[in-house]
């Protein structure tokens, strides 16, 4: 080859590498800038059978209005199982609205942050066994300048009845809820009346109410202490959704308890929890007054005191006076029946029997009663003074079971626009109000309170945001497991070895008997 | 056309005629049965309450027995597609063929890809296994296959580009593995940096992120994008690099 020639052939080689590299590079440029513009803008596609990230017009309708920034805080831990769900719905919130502030701050990564969310909210939070941290609010959704509206996991999940066992999101509706709320910025006051020895809000031991209280902020709740028997009560109830009278041990007034019997039939909502309180001067149990509020809603306060004999049901030591109280089927103990809720155990100390008065169209509902070998001791000045020995049901006492808690719901006022009329829930004690009942081992007492206020306030839902469907759920019977093993473990394998086996046998016979062919060679 | 089909067919043939096809296919069904295997037990004798998750969730991404096939299998079906032929001196007489460059590498890479599928295709039963046992939602079922057809076609194009760089079939194995592996580790990377760049980088390759999603019935279109560009882009290298042996 001459030299201009191989000059020529190096140039061209050098020509066609120097292109080759430029459309290497160029195409590697156009990726990265592709990726780029689709980051900035792209587009989600829900594609699961019922639109379970699809957000509903409703909700749509509220982010487009947002004319202030909500901020949500998502204190839930990466592996929580509702964290992945959360974090689609919350892009797909944001893809709606710009107003939208979301921030995650996982308790366990991020320990400093999470202490300046708690430190800004109030948010309480726990460590398990494991160490991980558990926190009471699973979202903190607030406006600048307003308050917090805080979302705790159950609100979050439908976790269906005892058979089903199947979860249904309700992330959506409890968000779509609480950015309406923040904008609202409206808290129902839930009011505790005063001024007849009742158990105080800013009691923080064991017999105190500062728990409750503070579980109820969490809720979303304010917890208003109110004077019912001030002459100007009327003014402070008018605010109040829901009125509660706990552990009063001084009687209340004819006036007063007329002014709370018309508020009650007008609409507002009562929780008593009135323990016996013995009377020395009378060597009686003292009449609280508060008879004549409770018979609106069908109720009795019964001037006993429960002795529990029953074993099992009663504390050891004593005299069955501390015992567990049975739950029965309403809306206010769903939480706490079923195999799941066996844990949750309704402390009852010192307590009296609720009953029902004959007259009056409202039919009350039982909610906690005691066993059958329990009793409620009338003359209990007569066994205390004697001291000795264990109680014994007498002839004027009321036999087992008794029940312990009532609910009732009142007619509707006219002209209510509300979805119930009004509610009342009679308890025979404090004690599932007070501190006590907040500790981890007798917290179905606080389970019972909290699912009382709950239903004695309940807000219609929203219903413009449908439900959504439970998750796929998969029941496999023991002996099936042995059954789906084979298939996937050895059949299934099995099979494709078989298969892979004859190929290459029928293969190698072919090739014996063309001898001189290898692989496959050639096109087409 | 005609020479890519040409190609496709005889890598295909040669695919499924040695034995190693075979026995990755039977390794892979070990490994997804068991691991199916222990979530029916999980299920079976565990409520799970969360709202959106079920066995198709965790068999398409929630574990690492998921994606050890994928990394490993992959480049096992794409050492051989270029380097082999470049060992024994086939690739000659093939790109003396009057056949593009293009249907050379698109043709290869085709025959991967369906042995890729077909692998997957068995596991399907899975799945109809879990509709006499439960309820199954399909849609997600699709989308959950759709990131295992995504995810893989970019690691084939990956395998493929890395087989055409060398001769040596074990380096082509291990250069495609390192890579491979590099992605993932990167997308691992979401759950280590907080927010910010490093983050949101790693979450834009997480093949992790990826199948959650996907296993979810979410299509996401930066996902696409990005798997998409994982196929084009190594595959138009390939091509380059097939050209300069050709005319270099």
């Amino acid at each position: 080859m001459s030299r201009p020639t191989k000059r020529a052939t190096s140039s061209t080689a050098v020509a066609t590498k120097l292109s080759a590299a430029t459309g290497v590079v160029a195409a590697m440029v156009l990726a990265v800038l592709a990726n780029v513009a689709v980051s900035r803008h792209f587009r989600r596609w829900d594609l699961t059978s019922h639109g379970l990230y699809t957000l509903s017009p409703a909700t749509v309708q509220t982010l487009h209005g947002l004319e202030s920034r909500v901020s949500f805080d998502v204190l839930l831990p990466n592996a929580d199982p509702l964290a992945s769900t959360v974090r689609f719905l919350l892009d797909a919130y944001g893809a709606e609205t710009d107003r939208l502030e979301v921030r995650y701050v996982d308790p366990d990564r991020h320990a400093a942050e999470f202490l300046a969310v708690q430190q800004r909210f109030g948010v309480e939070a726990g460590r398990t066994e494991d160490g991980q941290i558990v926190t009471d609010a699973a979202i903190v959704v607030s406006r600048v300048g307003g308050k917090p509206f805080f979302l705790t996991p159950g609100q979050l999940v439908d976790s269906g009845d005892g058979a089903e066992e199947r979860a249904r999101s309700k992330v959506e509706q409890a968000f779509t809820t609480a950015i309406r709320t923040v904008l609202d910025d409206e808290r129902p006051a839930i009011c505790f009346s005063t001024g007849h020895r009742e158990k105080r809000l800013d009691d923080t031991g064991a017999a105190g109410l500062a728990d409750l209280a503070s579980r109820l902020r969490k809720n979303n709740y304010d917890a208003v202490p109110i004077d019912a028997s001030r002459p100007d009560a009327d003014k402070a109830l008018a605010a109040c959704r829901m009125l509660a009278i706990v552990g009063p041990t001084e009687p209340f007034g004819a006036d007063e308890a007329a002014r709370l019997r018309a508020w009650l039939v007008a609409g507002g909502n009562l929780l008593v929890m009135a323990n016996p309180v013995p009377d020395p001067d009378r060597k009686a149990l003292l009449p609280l007054g508060l008879d004549a509020v409770t018979s609106a809603g069908g109720v009795a306060l019964d001037e006993d005191f429960v002795f529990e004999l029953d074993g099992k049901r009663r504390l050891p030591g004593g005299f069955g006076e501390q015992y567990f109280a049975e739950p029965r089927p309403h809306d206010v103990t769903l939480a706490l029946l079923g195999e799941r809720n066996q844990d949750l155990k309704i402390l009852f100390a010192a307590s009296r029997s609720i009953g029902k008065t004959s007259a009056g169209s409202v039919v009350p509902t039982e909610l906690l009663v005691t066993s059958e070998r329990a009793f409620g001791m009338r003359d209990f000045f007569a066994w205390a003074e004697k001291s000795s020995g264990a109680p014994e049901r007498g002839p004027d006492d009321r036999k087992g079971p008794l029940a312990v808690a009532m609910a009732a719901e009142l007619p509707k006022p006219a002209g209510s626009t509300l979805p119930h009329g009004p509610r009342l829930v009679v308890v025979g004690s404090a004690t599932p109000a007070l501190g006590q009942s907040f500790s981890r081992d007798l917290r179905g007492g606080a389970v019972f309170v909290e699912s009382a206020i709950s239903w004695l306030v309940a807000r219609p839902q929203l219903v413009d945001v449908p439900d959504k469907p439970a998750a796929a759920g998969v029941r496999i019977a023991e002996a099936s497991i042995g059954e789906v093993a084979r298939y996937v473990m050895l059949y299934m394998p099995g099979a494709a070895a078989l298969l892979g086996l004859a190929v290459w046998l029928r293969r190698r016979a072919t090739d014996e008997r063309r001898p001189g062919a290898g692989t496959p060679g050639g096109l087409g | 056309m005609r020479g890519f089909l040409a190609v496709f067919k005889r890598e295909l043939l040669s695919l499924f005629v040695t034995p190693t096809a075979w026995a990755l296919i039977v390794v892979f069904l070990l490994v997804s049965g068991f691991h199916f295997y222990a979530l029916v037990v999980h299920f079976a004798t565990n409520a799970d309450l969360s709202v959106d998750h079920g066995p198709v969730q965790a068999f398409f991404g929630e574990s690492i027995l998921f994606y050890l096939p994928l990394v490993l299998l992959c480049p096992g079906m794409t050492m051989r597609l270029f380097a082999e032929e470049r060992r024994s001196g086939t690739i000659e007489t093939l790109l003396t063929a009057p056949v593009s460059t293009s249907a050379v590498v698109l043709g290869k890479y085709a025959a991967a890809l369906v042995t890729y599928v077909a692998m997957w295709a068995p596991t399907i039963l899975y799945v109809v296994v879990l509709r006499r046992a439960g309820e199954v939602d399909w849609h997600v079922v699709g989308t959950s296959y759709l990131g295992v057809v995504l995810i893989g076609a970019g690691y084939l194009a990956i395998g493929t580009l890395m087989s055409a760089m060398t001769s040596s079939q074990l380096v082509a194995i291990v250069l495609s593995s390192l890579v491979i592996l590099s992605l993932f580790v990167m997308g691992v990377g979401e759950f280590i940096f907080d927010e910010g760049l490093a983050h949101d980088l790693a979450a834009h390759v997480s093949v992790w992120s990826q199948m959650g999603e996907l296993s979810k019935g979410i299509v996401d279109l930066r996902r696409v994008v990005f798997d998409l560009t994982l196929v084009v882009a190594p595959l138009f290298v390939t091509v380059r690099a097939v050209d300069a042996w050709r005319w270099g």
